[in-house]
């Protein structure tokens, strides 16, 4: 099934490329049965998930490179399926949004991206999951450089570099995390399983601290942490509409996940020792994200710096080590995934019709457009945590969960700012682009686009209000990995 | 088998030289020629790794010799069907490429399988001067001339050191054969000794053009015909580094992990200052060149571990690099035969006039950069496995953040072809459909060795493991 889930959409990019479809008829077609199929079947994998046991499903290990120690181990768990499900809604969400582009090649590179993310969330060995952490870098450097905007060029390749130092020096220390490792074990694997097994003898390495720092980096640039943020405006703002939504809703997961995955699993100790100064960049962000939101004029780069706000809360939530900070983390990432997926689909849309994204130059777009209106008044409402909406939950989780460990615990007053502080940039947003009278007029949003903004809203909303959608899920996936670090604690 | 592949190659390319100008309108079945004897020779390769023995006293026969014979002839197989691409062959016939070609292959097979240090500057010769006369085929034009002559120079150079290196080293020891000079080596190691060895690694530095012997590489490049500059990209390197191997672990006895050492300081500053001289090229096959230098560089820091595990990545390298390598070049060759210039400037464009060649330029370029699931990725990765094994962690660091340097400027080269719009005056794009086909196979198989590389590996293993 995990299989399925990674290669069928990988199969389908060569099978789009090789097409003779001038129009990309058939290509946007196949593309959208795919991610439809995938996430259904993703879907089924989801429910049918034994919440009470918690573990691994659908498991596979295959001998890859036995002579390394490494094999394509892959298996879903309660951490990363609320990944995998979201990631083929959010691909046919970006088909759907992308319904006029003419080129194959783009969705070629969708359903690339897709498959990529997957076996990210789903490896359960470290070179399969550095594998796809560094395959997701090439068809997200070309769905920007080729079909993003004005300065396209300049942020895919800054996305590129900055993505890559971080991956380089994960790879170091996941070489170094195996040969390290191989004593207790008895060999050389980079089995994931295995080495949390040793996670005791790891965290008693002298360069324990070292090899935390070499995962950190790679997960910070990620997720993206002030002050290695600086990419993601340039990249999320030239990005096509499609690409941003892939940005924002999964490549940013990458950073949290692999921060929950591998830094709290692997260094508990290290993760500990260094949680005050996690705990200070996630201040930062929140705070200095908020403010970076409120001065912005470009409407795609405003969203682009909310994202270093809200995933401020979920590196607070990881550097507080509770359960409910945990939590508040995983739902962060899941919730700020619709919910600014949501945003930059209707910004695009609207971008394509006001053909600027100029805040000033936008008026009453309520007024003119009231379902395309209504849609973003909504985003922007959930993007400030509005009660009822999924990034309530996620931020105040985080935050309480913050409020519970001693080391977090004073800047969660600070934090409170932060809140107040991106509320007001929303709502400022609010009340430049959506109210007034329009001047002139805007074509609503067409059945198509509806298709692909509703399951987002409907989310939204549901995660908004029924938690337990998903709560179950997280909990399974973070219990034993607190059982864990407890034990490798004492 | 080993001996059957020396008179074969030997007598081969006397053929070829001497039917040459009879065919010099038909390339196409002086490449078939050549071809069969390649393709003979790799199976003869493959069946010769059961052999144990020394030929005469100076070729080892066994396994590594027999992986030499294979490699080298891939790569000759695929010279050998890269040369019918031009219509009308080369300038100066197409006979005497084939047979400079298979003397060249020669070469390599006995550097490798050498045991006597005799036999190693003979089959270094015979390979350099191959290569020097193929270096400056392009006569017709300055630049040609000139990569040959200045190629020539420096690698004269190099085997001057080179022989005084072992001269030095035969003063110490008495002795040539390997087994001799690892018996006198084995205890202390002289002064005049270690000046004896570092004369041969400088020797050799110069032909596998590490940093700071590799002045020549990026002229010769650009001078020559890129077909030859991809023959001189892979089967001269892939010769030396099993070569050095081979030195390193039985000639160089208690030495042996001092060399190592050195190696691995040249290794590392190939590396970076190779990475970042290439940021400036903008002639592809100067590009090339320094990337050749980089690539020389990783190998040479998996050759400095002296292990298992490196020796193994020494092999997967060369065969990962040999693919990726030659199928670019392969490309560069088809588009210079077509009037496209091997420069940024005039490849713009091209994944637009031609999506299909587009793409295959991407897959060579990426493997190159070393992006995963292709070969150039666990080409790189097993490198660096083998230096967290040996623990070198200082050289895994710096090598890892060079390959960040690595992307920028394979990307432009990706840049150039999806992303700026083709020329005015672009001329009609030709892709020769020999060269198509050689080249889509080559790009299968660099994703075939990056996604199920282990067979490959298993052989490599055992092949390598014969030296310990």
């Amino acid at each position: 099934m995990t299989l399925m889930l990674i290669f069928l959409p990988i199969a389908a990019a060569a099978f789009v490329g090789l097409l003779d479809d001038p129009r990309a008829e058939a290509a946007k077609r196949t593309a959208l049965g795919v991610a439809l199929f995938t996430l259904l079947a993703s879907l089924w994998v989801y429910v049918a998930y034994p919440v009470s046991h918690g573990g691994f499903v659908s498991e596979l290990k295959l001998a890859w490179l036995p002579l390394l120690g490494s094999s394509f181990h892959v298996g879903l768990d309660g951490l990363s399926l609320p990944f995998v499900a979201l990631t083929p809604l959010l691909t046919a969400v970006s088909v759907l949004a992308s319904w006029r582009k003419t080129d194959k090649g783009f969705f070629a590179l969708m359903l690339l991206l897709q498959g990529a993310l997957v076996g990210v969330f789903a490896a359960l060995d470290l070179i399969v999951f550095f594998l796809f952490f560094e395959a997701v870098l090439v068809p997200m450097y070309f769905m920007i450089a080729l079909w993003g905007y004005e300065q396209r060029r300049y942020a895919a390749i800054k996305f590129l570099i900055y993505s890559l130092v971080g991956s380089v020096f994960m790879l170091a220390a996941m070489l170094a995390t195996a040969y390290l490792a191989a004593p207790a074990l008895g060999r050389v694997s980079f089995d994931y399983l295995e080495l949390v097994s040793v996670a005791g003898y790891l965290a008693l390495l002298p360069a324990a601290g070292w090899l935390f720092w070499g995962f950190a980096l790679a997960f910070l640039i990620k997720l993206p942490a002030v002050p290695l943020h600086t990419w993601l405006p340039h990249a999320h703002t030239q990005a096509p509409t499609a690409g941003s939504i892939f940005l924002a809703g999964l490549l940013l997961k990458m950073g949290g996940y692999g921060l929950i995955r591998f830094n709290l699993a692997l260094f508990p100790g290290e993760l500990e020792r260094f949680a005050n100064l996690l705990a200070v960049v996630a201040l930062v962000s929140i705070v200095y994200g908020a403010y970076v939101t409120l001065a912005q004029r470009d409407l795609k780069r405003l969203i682009a710096n909310s994202s270093v706000n809200h995933m401020g809360y979920v590196l607070l939530g990881i550097a507080s080590m509770t359960a409910i900070g945990l939590h508040g983390a995983v739902y962060q990432m899941v919730a700020h995934g619709v919910i600014t997926g949501l945003m930059f689909l209707m910004v695009g849309l609207l971008a394509d019709r006001t053909h600027t994204r100029e805040i000033a130059a936008m008026k009453g777009v309520y007024n003119a457009a009231p379902v395309l209106g209504g849609v973003l008044w909504l985003a922007l409402l959930g993007g400030l945590g509005l009660p009822g909406l999924a990034g309530f939950l996620g931020e105040f989780q985080s935050l309480w969960g913050g409020f519970l460990a001693d080391v977090t615990r004073p800047y969660v007053w600070v934090a409170v700012f932060g809140i107040v502080v991106l509320a007001g940039a929303m709502l400022w947003t609010i009340q430049r682009v959506l109210l007034g009278k329009a001047e002139e007029a805007l074509e609503d949003l067409n059945p198509v686009e509806v298709a692909a903004a509703a399951p987002l809203v409907f989310l939204a909303v549901l995660l908004g209000l029924l938690p337990a959608a998903l709560t179950p899920w997280i909990d399974a996936g973070v219990q034993p990995l607190l059982a864990l670090v407890q034990e490798v604690l004492k | 088998m080993t001996l059957a592949v020396i008179v074969l190659l030997a007598f081969g390319g006397l053929v070829l030289a001497l039917a040459a100008p009879n065919f010099d309108d038909r390339p196409g079945a002086l490449g078939a020629l050549s071809g069969t004897v390649f393709g003979a020779a790799l199976i003869l390769g493959l069946l010769a790794a059961g052999e144990e023995g020394v030929l005469y006293g100076a070729v080892q026969l066994g396994p590594l010799t027999a992986l030499a014979i294979v490699l080298l002839s891939l790569v000759g197989l695929l010279v050998a069907a890269g040369a019918t691409i031009r219509p009308g062959g080369f300038a100066l016939g197409s006979g005497e490429v084939h047979a400079l070609v298979m003397w060249g292959v020669l070469g390599g097979v006995l550097l490798v399988g050498s045991a006597h240090l005799l036999i190693f500057y003979l089959a270094l010769e015979l390979s350099a001067y191959s290569t020097y006369v193929l270096v400056g085929y392009d006569r017709e034009r300055r630049f040609g001339t000139e990569a040959a002559a200045k190629y020539m120079m420096l690698g004269a150079v190099g085997s001057a050191l080179l022989l005084f290196g072992m001269a030095l080293v035969y003063a110490e020891t008495g002795s040539l054969g390997y087994g001799g000079i690892a018996a006198g080596l084995a205890y202390q190691t002289s002064a005049l000794a270690l000046g004896g060895l570092a004369l041969m690694l400088v020797g050799l530095g110069f032909k596998l053009a590490w940093v700071p012997f590799h002045a020549w590489a990026p002229d010769a490049y650009q001078g020559a015909f890129p077909l030859m500059a991809g023959f001189l990209s892979t089967a001269p390197k892939t010769a030396l580094a099993l070569g050095l191997a081979v030195l390193l672990v039985r000639a160089f006895g208690g030495a042996g992990s001092v060399v190592a050492g050195w190696i691995g300081g040249l290794a590392l500053v190939s590396v970076v200052l190779g990475s970042l001289w290439a940021l400036l090229q903008t002639d592809l096959k100067r590009l090339l060149a320094y990337s050749t230098i980089v690539h020389m560089g990783f190998l040479g820091l998996a050759l400095s571990t002296a292990s298992l595990t490196g020796f193994t990545a020494v092999g997967y390298y060369l065969v990962a690099y040999i693919v990726t390598s030659l199928g670019l070049f392969l490309v560069l060759e088809a588009l210079e035969a077509g009037g496209i210039a091997s420069t940024l400037e005039a490849w713009k464009g091209l994944g637009r006039r031609h999506p299909l060649v587009g793409v295959l330029v991407a897959v060579f370029v990426l493997s190159l950069a070393g992006v995963p699931l292709l070969a150039g990725f666990l080409a790189k990765f097993y490198v660096f496995a083998a230096l967290a094994q040996a623990g070198a962690w200082a050289a895994l660091v710096v090598a890892v953040v060079m390959v960040v340097f690595g992307y920028y400027f394979y990307f432009r080269i990706l840049a150039a072809v999806f992303l700026d719009a083709p020329g005015e005056e672009a001329p009609a794009l030709d892709f020769s459909p020999t060269a198509l086909s050689l080249v889509i196979l080559l790009a299968l198989a660099v994703v075939a060795l990056g996604v199920w590389p282990q067979p490959v590996l298993d052989w490599l293993h055992v092949a390598v493991a014969s030296l310990f």
